[in-house]
């Protein structure tokens, strides 16, 4: 611990106001995610707690008919947007984690491969990946969920709708982590600790593992951070056109869409805290991961 | 020890040795001395299985070695290289690059094993958990030493095990390897462009131009500057001006 302390990362972490404050922000938003259950004033989900009646209250003022008042108000069904908003960060950041975690295992795994191995099998993955880079990651997204909604019965399609989102975003997002961890790998791999682990007899999977993939690591750090953000925008994108997290599990994508039904009746608030918050947070985590690229890269310094 | 009978290796369209053949007896120190290009490392490559793309015949000690096989040769030649700033793990401290080759090949006493490692190349005990960058060039071939050592192979390859170093690191990295090669009576093939490190290591030498051997000799006739071939004399009067 004491050496992180130490270390250059947290040096440049410290002189650097953007990335302290993007890292504050970024922190809240994921405590508050984690902590909605304690934190939120009503539970969003359970239908039993809301009422008609609270519909449409504008923030910080008592409604008119129950007297109730809510911080950032309430929608057309009475929800407290601010608790909509917890439980949407909740689902968006946990999309946009496991997503960016799903594409980060599969790019690792597929450039290590190509990059070690070469020949055939490197053909055909960068190749694949070369198709992959020619549709714009939405349409992928929505490809796999039109195909995975095809699939699935109907009852489950809500159960599944999370994981679908976060197989499409994560398979439309591999492949810049294959390419930097193949070129990466091409490099260490002309080493000669590599030749040396290979005269001692280390099996080709066990030197990938063991002595290639962890002098690989830091350029994936700083992708899968930008990742993060991207994935979150892309979250929001898909469920903001309809195809992603279903209205009884609001993501911030799906509660702008909700909220952009309003807009123009005057009820701003709906649409608008949402959308702070989306902003918020895929520029905080953005920031983040463009100080983090410039901290890693010596050149810069 | 070592056996190499008409060696040829292609590298696609170009020839890279051309039918090359020595022979370097059990405790005796080898040098292969060429300018870059001219082979030397290649014949490493195909010894220590590297390179499997190759024609002739190859042995090390009871090892015959086959082209297009890895052969099992990691307790039979091990290798040390030219830079000792790549040929260590660069997130893997000492113990661990040490004990690396006892645990693949299931051998007992590891803990002492490399405490006596330590020892036999000169670097304190207390380094053990030191990480490569915390130690100088020198100390680091040191390690390099040791790990290709650790299994106690018969035969080692220098591929210019100094030149990376500072002339006065240089002599004892030397002496180093000249002491461990009397105590553990290893063969040793090296490959350099350095004369002077033949005269005090070697006790024979091909002289290796463009991938095919110019001349074999004794080392007594280099400290002589008595070569026979126009090459090896050019090589030797370079080596006094430069």
């Amino acid at each position: 611990m004491t050496r992180f302390f130490e270390s250059d990362i947290f040096y440049a972490f410290r002189s650097s106001p953007v990335a302290i404050v993007s890292a504050i922000v970024t922190a809240l938003l994921v405590l508050s995610a984690v902590l909605a259950p304690l934190i939120a004033p009503t539970n969003p989900f359970d239908p039993a707690s809301l009422n008609l009646m609270n519909g449409f209250t504008p923030p910080m003022e008592p409604n008119a008919f129950t007297g109730d008042s809510f911080f950032l108000g309430t929608d057309d069904q009475g929800r407290d947007v601010f608790s909509t908003i917890l439980y949407g960060l909740r689902i968006s950041l946990f999309v946009g984690f496991a997503a960016v975690l799903f594409a980060m295992i599969l790019g690792i795994l597929l450039g290590l491969l190509s990059g070690y191995v070469g020949g055939w099998t490197e053909t055909i993955i960068m190749r694949a990946a070369d198709v992959q880079l020619t549709f714009p990651s939405i349409l992928v997204a929505m490809l796999i969920f039109g195909i995975a909604k095809g699939i699935t019965p109907v009852e489950y399609r809500d159960q599944m709708a999370i994981w679908v989102l976060i197989l499409a975003i994560g398979l439309s997002d591999w492949v810049q982590f294959a390419r930097v961890v193949r070129g990466a790998t091409l490099v260490e791999k002309s080493k000669d600790y590599v030749a040396a682990a290979r005269l001692i007899g280390r099996s080709p999977l066990t030197i990938m593992i063991r002595h290639i993939l962890p002098n690989v690591l830091s350029p994936v750090l700083v992708i899968a951070t930008i990742s993060l953000a991207l994935a979150i925008i892309a979250e929001a994108t898909l469920s903001f056109l309809g195809v992603g997290a279903p209205p009884t599990q609001p993501s911030l994508g799906t509660l702008i869409r909700i909220g952009q039904g309003f807009l123009f009746s005057g009820e701003w608030w709906i649409l608008f805290f949402p959308a702070c918050t989306l902003l918020a947070l895929a520029l905080a985590v953005n920031l983040l991961g463009d100080w983090l690229r410039d901290a890693l890269n010596p050149r810069l310094r | 020890m070592i056996s190499v009978r008409d060696l040829s290796v292609r590298f696609g369209e170009t020839t890279v040795l051309h039918s090359v053949s020595f022979d370097v007896a059990k405790g005796e120190s080898f040098a292969l001395l060429g300018e870059s290009g001219s082979g030397k490392s290649t014949i490493l490559k195909a010894l220590s299985g590297q390179v499997t793309d190759w024609t002739g015949a190859l042995q090390i000690a009871d090892t015959v070695l086959r082209p297009g096989h890895r052969a099992r040769l990691a307790r039979t030649v091990q290798m040390v290289f030219q830079d000792p700033f790549g040929s260590l793990h660069p997130r893997r401290t000492l113990d661990d690059t040490l004990s690396e080759p006892l645990a693949i090949h299931g051998q007992p006493d590891r803990d002492k094993r490399v405490l006596a490692m330590l020892d036999a190349v000169g670097l304190p005990r207390r380094f053990r958990f030191r990480l490569p960058h915390q130690l100088s060039g020198g100390q680091r071939q040191r390690v390099a030493i040791a790990r290709a050592l650790m299994l106690d192979p018969p035969v080692l390859l220098l591929d210019e095990p100094t030149s990376a170093l500072d002339v006065s690191v240089q002599a004892e990295i030397l002496n180093l390897l000249k002491s461990l090669q009397e105590e553990k009576g290893l063969t040793f093939l090296l490959v350099t462009h350095d004369l002077p490190v033949v005269s005090f290591m070697c006790d024979r030498l091909a002289i290796l131009r463009a991938g095919r051997i110019e001349e074999m000799a004794d080392v007594a006739a280099l400290r002589a500057a008595r070569l026979e071939s126009d090459y090896g004399q050019e090589l030797i009067r370079r080596s006094q001006h430069g």
